[in-house]
């Protein structure tokens, strides 16, 4: 279920990755902040991973993994442990009684897993010189426990919940550097540099790859895959797993029993096997459900032209998998029970042919091109959700196929989708990063709308700090901020001007549209505030008309991209794209900073005056909110004294605030900016300077940079600084800065001293009495 | 640039656009503002993402020489010697 490595923006970030974000349920503590409570409908920031960058992350069914840029991996939400210590923790956790089934079927059904549980151990204890007379007892007396919701207990192997990030210490302290993981139902998959996969939990399938399955709690390399590729690139399904190697080819194992492995049978494969066989006919004959050991034989003419198939991306659903080659085809293999591997014209296509089962149709057990394709458009990305799949073409359209139950293929129905099909409504903006969930799909684009303009969006019609009434159409009014309404529409400004002039007396502070309807005119406001078309769709035409009228061409475009898409996708197909302009906030709004006119509020940096304006300081900074709406004097005061800050200073800040932008960031401003965004809590700006700062430190910065980030609380800052002195400990002893650290900030020199002692670079205190 | 989500969050609220709700045409979210997704991740009942800051596309700083001068506030007075290389 999770998406393609290259869906991640990093190339054109620089790396800049940071914070980690989670929403949805909560109920294991997967969303990291320490509860296990209320599950979050907003993304919340798992905030004890500040003092990391996180560089990938992966999400489980019940679990999160985290990769810092260190190589460190954190984990939490339901977690498994080994209650005993012995050497032969591992246990067999699976539950064998069936449940759910009437009478003789359910007799009938145990029986069988049993059989194929019993199978599978005898098949690892002949591998390992055969079973110990305690370890063969044991698997006799597995617990018939039945499956039940609550109940965590696997035998020996129990799960907990893990409410915040938790180390791996294993591979940390082994200095094993991952970077990438993967997740599935109760396990995970890690790709160190070196390219080798390590496995743990849950292991009833034989996902992790070992040769047993026995459930690990602590990682364990995969040899039999270390010794034969080098892993670039994983993802897991439900209960498989699927490895790309450094040579493009696939490596499988786990559950195989609906073909998703691709080995062209239905078994379970213990350890990693390589695939073998695509077939371009997408009319293969599919694979006999016969149970544990139906195979089908792969013509000698499908392995050859296999060889030349080299993958570039894959991507696993629940229980199937999807694959991306070098030369833009997609393959996909496994279950395909709601046309998660595409159709032709109909469902009846995958039909019954002669002499199958009616099932039998669901299964694809060789990987094969997708039925119907991408009407010829190249994809460059793919992900799955559970039951549906997801593909950007390098056109940046989005395409989705599979189960539709929940409304996950966004084309705004809940039907099922055998074709490929692009979701209309995301088009115009290329897509940069898509995901899919069990019943969720996500796309990110790359608009040319600020995303920062949100904070706004709630002031629209807002009576706090409203200084312009607009009167409307059948008597309504609308409030609004002559800063943002007159800086971001020039027209309105002018309107409003010569209302000034010749207008009546008295409307100081009204603006008269008595012929616009007010829905249409809140749907102006909602993009001069927020930088996004937000309007009913029967009023789009009207606010086009009216955009035009007050001369706001990126608003008029907006209009009429979404006018072209609702229009259908056959006119859109010859019609060419409609370019929508780039966003004009910031440069609207910069000349809005220190603008003595419709400024309601100054402030004073060393007691010079800066004109600024009560609604985007409260909007945009969380010290002047709080201050703006406390019970102290200060909150209806229409000044602010700001002592030792110089007003170069504090007009970088607000031109910050207004804008969101970071050009007017230089070389002479940056750290007084840094000490600035920390005392008024601009956390956004403040992260952006410490990455700045932490790419530039050197070995004759580093302390400079250290006792910055001391005094600004930049943990990332901080941490960057002590690696690169851990790093060179030589250099540093020789150098100045250690001099430097001692006379400002002995306790840092003796925590770098702790440290390096720990990891056995030097004895005890010689950092200390090194001079 | 924008996350948009589509499918069911009634229960759990995985869409992470506020709301308990279902949105069968793509919504988008605006509780992540005026930062960078780099990754996007999504499974059972979750949803993450991976946020950077796009502001250091601007200006990108090669080396910096850090100059401290005491005083009594702790002020740091900093000269950095910027270069400005190839992203």
């Amino acid at each position: 279920m999770s998406p393609d490595p290259d869906s991640c923006l990093s190339h054109v970030l620089c790396e800049d990755t940071g914070d980690l974000f989670v929403w949805g349920r909560n109920r294991e503590g997967t969303l990291g902040i320490g509860s296990h409570d209320k599950s979050s409908s907003v993304p919340v920031k798992v905030g004890a991973l500040d003092g990391e960058r996180v560089s990938t992350a992966a999400i489980g069914a019940n679990h999160v993994l985290a990769v810092t840029k260190q190589g460190h991996v954190y984990q939490w939400g339901k977690l498994f442990r080994c209650a005993s210590s012995g050497e032969n923790r591992e246990y067999f956790g699976v539950s064998v009684k069936m449940t759910g089934l009437a009478g003789e079927e359910e007799d009938e059904a145990t029986a069988r897993k049993r059989r194929l549980l019993d199978r599978s151990h005898r098949a690892y204890y002949a591998n390992k010189g055969g079973p110990s007379a305690e370890v063969a007892g044991a698997t006799a007396s597995i617990e018939e426990t039945g499956e039940h919701e609550t109940n965590l207990d696997f035998g020996n192997f129990h799960a907990f919940l893990q409410r915040s990030p938790l180390l791996i210490e294993e591979l940390a302290l082994a200095r094993i550097n991952v970077t990438k993981v993967a997740a599935g139902y109760g396990f995970s998959l890690l790709v160190t540099d070196q390219g080798h996969v390590w496995s743990l939990g849950i292991n009833e399938k034989f996902q992790l790859g070992l040769g047993h399955r026995f459930n690990q709690d602590k990682p364990q390399l995969i040899k039999t895959l270390a010794a034969r590729a080098k892993i670039v690139d994983i993802s897991c399904g439900q209960q498989h797993s699927m490895a790309l190697d450094e040579e493009k080819k696939l490596w499988s194992w786990g559950l195989g029993v609906f073909g998703q492995l691709g080995h062209s049978t239905l078994r379970d494969e213990p350890v990693p096997r390589k695939l073998l066989s695509f077939t371009l006919n997408v009319d293969v004959a599919v694979p006999v459900d016969d149970g544990f050991e139906a195979t089908v034989a792969v013509a000698e003419d499908v392995q050859a032209q296999s060889r030349d198939i080299l993958i570039d991306q894959i991507a696993c659903g629940a229980h199937h998998t999807l694959a991306l080659d070098s030369e833009g085809r997609l393959w996909s293999w496994g279950s395909s029970e709601y046309g998660q591997q595409g159709g032709s014209k109909n469902y009846e296509d995958l039909g019954v042919r002669e002499g199958q089962s009616k099932a039998q149709h669901f299964y694809y057990s060789i990987p094969r091109l997708l039925i119907g394709g991408l009407n010829g458009k190249r994809p460059v990305k793919i992900a799955c959700g559970n039951l549906h799949n997801i593909a950007v073409t390098e056109d940046g359209l989005m395409w989705t196929w599979g189960w539709g139950q929940t409304g996950a293929l966004g084309h705004g129905n809940r039907r099922f989708q055998l074709f490929p099909t692009i979701i209309n409504s995301l088009r115009g903006d290329p897509i940069r990063c898509i995901a899919g969930g069990a019943r969720t799909s996500f796309a990110v684009t790359s608009g040319t709308s600020t995303s920062f303009a949100f904070d706004f969006l709630p002031w629209v019609n807002n009576p706090h700090y409203s200084d312009l009434q607009i009167h409307l159409a059948r008597n309504k009014i609308l409030l609004a901020h002559k800063v943002i309404v007159f800086s971001r529409c020039p027209a309105l400004r002018a309107a409003f001007e010569l209302g000034q002039r010749f207008g009546e007396p008295g409307s100081s502070n009204t603006l008269r549209f008595s012929k616009t309807d007010h829905l249409v005119f809140q749907g102006l406001l909602n993009y001069i505030y927020s930088d996004h078309l937000r309007v009913a769709p029967h009023l789009v035409g009207r606010l086009a008309v009216l955009a035009l009228r007050l001369r706001l061409p990126r608003l008029v475009s907006l209009c009429e991209r979404y006018l072209s898409l609702e229009e259908g996708a056959e006119r859109e197909a010859n019609a060419p794209e409609i370019v929508v302009p780039k966003s004009t906030w910031e440069a609207d709004l910069t000349n809005a900073v220190d603008e003595e006119k419709f400024a309601d509020f100054t402030l004073f940096a060393n007691g010079e005056r800066i004109h600024s304006h009560r609604l985007i300081l409260h909007a945009r900074c969380d010290y002047f909110a709080t201050l703006f709406t406390s019970a102290f004097t200060d909150s209806t005061s229409s000044q602010l004294d700001l002592p030792n800050l110089g007003k170069e200073q504090l007009v970088a800040l607000l031109i910050y605030l207004y804008t969101n932008s970071t050009e007017h960031v230089d070389s002479d401003n940056i750290v007084d900016l840094l000490h600035s965004s920390d005392r008024f809590l601009v956390e956004d700006l403040k992260q952006a300077i410490e990455f700045r700062l932490e790419q530039a430190i050197d070995d004759e910065s580093v302390v400079d940079a250290l006792l910055i980030s001391e005094s600004t609380a930049t943990p990332r800052l901080r941490n960057a600084c002590l690696s690169k002195i851990l790093g060179n400990l030589e250099q540093f002893k020789a150098s100045s800065g250690i001099k430097k650290l001692r006379e400002t900030l002995p306790t840092m020199l003796r925590e770098i001293d702790y440290i390096a002692t720990k990891r056995g670079l030097i004895s005890a205190g010689s950092l200390i009495r090194c001079h | 640039m924008s996350i948009f989500a589509i499918g069911n969050g009634k229960v759990n609220g995985e869409l992470g656009t506020g709301t308990f709700e279902e949105k069968l045409d793509p919504v988008m979210l605006e509780t992540i503002k005026g930062k960078t997704v780099v990754e996007l991740k999504a499974c059972e009942s979750n949803a993450l993402a991976i946020t950077g800051t796009s502001c250091h596309l601007h200006i990108h700083v090669f080396s910096v020489v850090i100059y401290v001068l005491p005083s009594e506030s702790c002020w740091l007075s900093v000269v950095l010697s910027v270069m400005a290389s190839e992203p």
